[in-house]
């Protein structure tokens, strides 16, 4: 078959023919690297591609201007506007929906005058009627996935007017331009234009979208934006907010980007590591070709033709791994890419498998082999025949390590052997263990993050801890509603806050939206993240006009630092305020209202008197969610049967679990990408266990020779394995730590929520070493067993 | 190339016409905890062109040591090995790999094929490494010295489906294949039976015949004295040198 080739190619050949479970380990060595790497790079591709594709293919808007309602006439005025390629109008309304199991849910519904018409941000039918029939509703299909509504379900809206509608749903369409995902706790509503008259709301639209022309620069789209909004002034329209979209990209591209970056930075970790595999691999067929390099250099072989034999080897290594990783990094990158999609909400229309991701597989597969492999050959080579074929191994000093294991006399016998051997090649030692450590340093720092997330999330959406917070109709007196609460089974503690929205007045206009809040001085419900500032002084004349504004702000109102006045205007009425602090902020690109916090006094005055609450946060005995539902439903009749609507009630741990939702999605990743990683250290100790029983042949058959039964060489490696396993732990906790503040801070800035705060999540440090424990005993279990059957003649005549 | 504490009669030596090989003053150290020992302490031979040379003596005594030197598998501590008129000790390994390939055959006690080639592959494998004929020719060369030692009808077995005498017939056509002048034999029987033995050393007479230069190391008394030429080395010193 192989005739024509010379015979140090066949060589080539029947070496990898002849040992194949050595070929089989080495090809899957490299082939994991190869998978891992090529598998996180097309999921890259794929997110990338198929997320402008969408975005591209709904004809998208990049100025978004919510507002006061307008009539046809401005839109046609803005049309003819230069800059402008195309602009259209829909209506925004933000409301309540009653869920059949009587739950609430946050909607914002959005109505077309003509659905027929949309020639920007379009929407796609996925299944059911479209458009919405007049008194029908449609949901966005990510809305559909968490509200579980059959068609035909009819489902109670409750709007800012204290009505209550009843519409049906009829079918889902896809929404590229909103943002959605398991993070997103409103459900995206689409209603007919007579719908929104029928629901008593002024049917003039309040958001204005607007394309610019192609090339226009991000200056210029700015001056376009102020420009319209110059002019919807003039004509007395109240902005509510300017949305640019700079980069004239998908909302989720910049945080796909980012995580999908950790994900390939960890591929390509993979891969660093699959070169450590090889070169375990490596070492042992170079040791037990020892006196075969010699022979073939005592028979004329030169250095360079020796080597290309074990590089072209290394080759085929590769071409065969890259046989079984192509196909598979694919499946891996789809399924990557599928489930990131699934989240973010976007269809994958194209693979990201291009023609330059294959020619880097090939490249990745064929030299990450050579030059992983390079390094030991050559050493290898440079054993001199003499030495090669010689039967007396050369006398080492032994390591100060040696020496000090060799003071260990109380041990078990067995265990002693197993701790002593295991670092006889410290090297070899090092480079199975970088594996194993960098698996456990990601799986402990991943499991870390899981727990500090909440934290942080908690610490950043809307500073309250409250297990239910109420948000009232109307403003009630504070011992009333402190009452109404302390009557309720299970409530332990509750507390009386005002909250009220304004929006910043400037000379000439409204500038962005802020939800004004204050509640007592020492509320147990608040525990301010502070971007810089401070929080608020005990209440006193001189503090009265404190106020501390979200950091998000700084966005849309650049020119605010602390100690300036800033006037808030409120139902017409201007206030003016002292900054002291900023909080950090959270939020996607969504946000459009910013949270502020002011003394309790001066904001219930705002509001209309002394000591009135429209918000009452409630703390639970217990954190039970069936008794924390049942307070939720004990509360509202309290409140409502004293005549006192409840516009709104939070559960917090509903909230949280939405908004971890999207973290689970990359801590999945993340844990699996690890799991990988420790596919590969077990690879790495089971190719690092074969070479020791394979190097102390000789011994295991003197070790027989002098007593030593089946089941003590089996105990003797499996332990050695077992407690390189546990070494690589140790060690993995103390990296764990700055690994959780590096993946932190690269998640924190992916997902926009600022820096992590680091804390330790003491499952991740006991399941770990369960996990290397099993890993380590199953990768030394083959190599224990061919231990095992080594007879004392067969050890005796190697050499 | 000559040292200056050089006698004039070793240079004259290397110098002789028929002379094939010349081993002046050759030492060999190993260094120990005790200090260095010396396995070969100043070895003076002269080995002639179509000689049948043994070297005996006691185990330990340096003569695998000192057929170690000659191939160039280890190298002196000091002195000098001129074979062919090319001084060999100052050859580095990749160097010394390349001259051996051409200019030497080996053969060993255990045969050293290499277990995942067939025979006729082991065979051919010092002329594909020395680029010597042309890749059908080498085959055919390869069948040729396989005739030669009787292993046709083996050459396409795995030395592992092969008697040990085979394989060290294998061998012995392995170490003609690039023809060299020179075969060197580190105890080739001493794995053998005394039957196969005999045949190996008749093939072993019959290329002595043929013109080849032959070292051997035994320690077979009975083979030693089928030699033209027996040099004795004890405690890395050359006590006899006798020749019939």
């Amino acid at each position: 078959m192989f005739g024509e080739l010379s015979p140090r190619w066949l060589k080539v050949l029947h070496d990898l023919k002849s040992n194949l479970s050595r070929t089989l380990l080495s090809v899957a060595s490299i082939a994991v690297g190869v998978i891992a790497f090529g598998g996180m790079l097309i999921a890259r591709n794929t997110v990338v591609t198929n997320l402008d594709l969408a975005y591209r293919s709904s004809d998208p808007a990049d100025i978004t201007i919510d507002m006061m309602p307008f009539d046809r006439e401005l839109l046609r005025w803005v049309k003819n506007q230069p800059g402008v390629q195309d602009a259209d109008r829909l209506s925004v309304v933000n409301g309540v929906a009653l869920r059949p199991d009587g739950t609430e849910q946050d909607v914002t519904i959005f109505s077309h005058d003509d659905y027929s018409s949309i020639t920007l941000n379009r929407l796609r039918p996925i299944e059911g009627a479209y458009p919405p029939a007049r008194g029908d509703f449609s949901l966005e299909r990510m809305s559909l996935r968490t509200a579980k509504l059959m068609r035909g379900d009819r489902v109670s809206i409750r709007l800012d007017t204290d009505k209550t509608y009843s519409l049906r749903f009829t079918g889902s369409l896809y929404d590229v331009a909103v943002p959605s995902g398991p993070s997103a706790s409103r459900w995206n509503m689409y209603i007919d234009e007579r719908t929104l008259s029928d629901l008593d709301i002024d049917v003039r639209s309040t958001r204005l979208i607007v394309r610019t022309t192609p090339g226009l620069t991000v200056a210029q789209k700015y001056a376009l934006a102020d420009h319209l909004t110059d002019a919807f002034i003039d004509r007395g329209l109240v902005i509510r907010s300017v949305n640019i979209n700079e980069r004239g990209e998908h909302w989720a591209t910049a945080t796909a980007g980012g995580v999908i970056l950790i994900l390939v930075m960890v591929g390509a970790v993979a891969l660093l590591m699959s070169g450590f595999l090889i070169v375990n691999v490596v070492n042992g067929l170079l040791l037990s070709q020892r006196k075969i390099i010699a022979i073939m250099k005592i028979i004329g072989g030169d250095r360079e033709q020796i080597m290309g034999v074990y590089l072209v080897m290394m080759l085929c290594l590769g071409v065969l791994a890259l046989a079984i990783a192509m196909p598979m990094s694919a499946m891996l990158g789809n399924t990557v890419a599928g489930f990131i999609a699934g989240v973010i909400n976007f269809d994958i229309a194209v693979s990201g498998f291009t023609p330059t991701i294959a020619l880097l597989e090939i490249a990745v597969a064929l030299l990450v082999p050579v030059a992983f492999a390079y390094a030991p050959i050559r050493s290898a080579l440079r054993v001199t025949a003499a030495e090669a074929i010689s039967d007396v191994t050369p006398r080492q000093q032994a390591s100060l390590t040696e020496r000090m294991l060799a003071r260990l006399e109380n041990l078990p016998r067995i265990v002693m052997l197993a701790l002593r051997s295991m670092f006889r090649n410290q090297m070899r030692l090092l480079v199975t263990m970088a594996t194993l450590i960098v698996a456990g340093s990601v799986f402990i720092a991943v499991l870390n993050l899981r727990v500090a997330m909440p934290k942080t999330i908690v610490n950043m959406t809307g500073m309250n801890t409250a297990d239910i917070t109420l948000t009232l109709g109307r403003p009630i007196g504070r011992i009333a509603a402190m009452n109404r609460a302390a009557q309720t089974p299970g409530v332990a503690y509750a507390e009386g806050w005002v909250a009220t929205s304004a929006a910043v007045a400037h000379a000439d206009a409204d500038g962005s939206s802020v939800q004004l809040n204050a509640g007592p001085m020492n509320s147990r419900f608040v525990q301010p993240p502070m971007e810089f500032g401070r929080w608020l002084s005990p209440y006193s004349a001189e503090t009265r006009d404190e106020i501390v504004l979200s950091a998000g702000v700084l966005e849309s109102e650049p020119e605010l630092k602390l100690g300036d006045l800033i006037v808030l205007r409120r139902a017409g009425v201007k206030h003016t305020f002292r900054i002291v602090g900023f909080l950090r902020r959270i939020g996607g690109p969504d946000t459009s209202t910013f949270p502020a916090y002011g003394q309790y006094e001066t904001i219930s005055r705002m509001i209309g008197g002394v000591d009135l609450v429209t918000v009452v946060r409630v703390q639970s005995v217990s954190s039970d969610a069936a008794l924390i539902n049942d307070m939720s439903a004990a509360l509202r009749g309290k409140f409502e049967d004293a005549g006192v609507a409840v516009r709104n009630l939070q559960n917090r741990a509903t909230l949280l679990s939405n908004a971890l939702s999207s973290f689970d999605v990359i801590i999945t990743l993340m844990i699996v990408v690890s799991a990988l990683i420790a596919v590969v250290g077990g690879l790495g100790l089971a190719g690092t266990m074969s070479l020791s029983v394979m190097e102390r042949t000789r011994e295991i058959g003197v070790m027989r020779a002098v007593g030593a039964e089946t089941p003590d060489l089996h105990t003797m490696f499996i332990f050695e394995g077992l407690f390189i396993g546990l070494l690589s732990a140790l060690v993995s906790f103390a990296l764990s730590l700055p690994l959780t503040d590096v993946i932190g801070q690269a998640l924190g800035a992916a997902v926009r929520l600022g820096s992590i705060e680091v804390q330790m999540n003491g499952f991740g440090y006991v399941a770990w070493p369960l996990i290397v424990s099993v890993v380590s005993i199953a990768a030394s279990l083959a190599p224990a067993r061919r231990a095992g059957t080594i007879s004392i003649r067969e050890a005796l005549a190697y050499a | 190339m000559f040292t200056r504490n050089q006698s004039a009669v070793q240079m004259a030596a290397v110098r002789k016409p028929d002379c094939l090989m010349a081993l002046v003053d050759v030492k060999k150290a190993y260094k120990t905890d005790v200090g260095d020992f010396y396995a070969l302490k100043g070895i003076n031979i002269e080995i002639n062109a179509g000689e049948f040379v043994g070297v005996v003596g006691k185990s330990g005594s340096g003569k695998s040591t000192l057929i170690n030197m000659i191939t160039g598998i280890d190298r002196p501590t000091s002195g000098e090995i001129w074979v062919n008129g090319q001084p060999i000790h100052g050859l580095d390994e990749n160097r010394m790999a390349r001259w051996r390939g051409r200019s030497m055959g080996v053969v060993f006690q255990f045969f050293q094929l290499l277990p995942t080639l067939t025979v006729v592959e082991n065979v051919m494998l010092p002329m594909d490494f020395c680029r010597m004929y042309t890749p059908k020719e080498r085959r055919a060369r390869a069948m040729d010295l396989l005739a030669r030692v009787e292993m046709v009808e083996q050459a396409s077995k795995l030395p592992s489906q092969i008697s040990g005498g085979q394989a060290q017939r294998v061998a012995i056509a392995r170490s003609l294949a690039t023809d060299p002048p020179i075969v060197m034999a580190d105890e080739p029987t001493g794995n053998l039976d005394s039957r196969t033995a005999d045949a190996v050393f008749q093939l072993f007479e019959d290329l002595v015949s043929q013109g080849k230069t032959f070292l051997m190391v035994t320690h077979d008394n009975e083979l030693a004295n089928r030699l033209h030429r027996v040099i004795t080395i004890a405690d890395g010193i050359l006590v006899s040198d006798s020749r019939r």
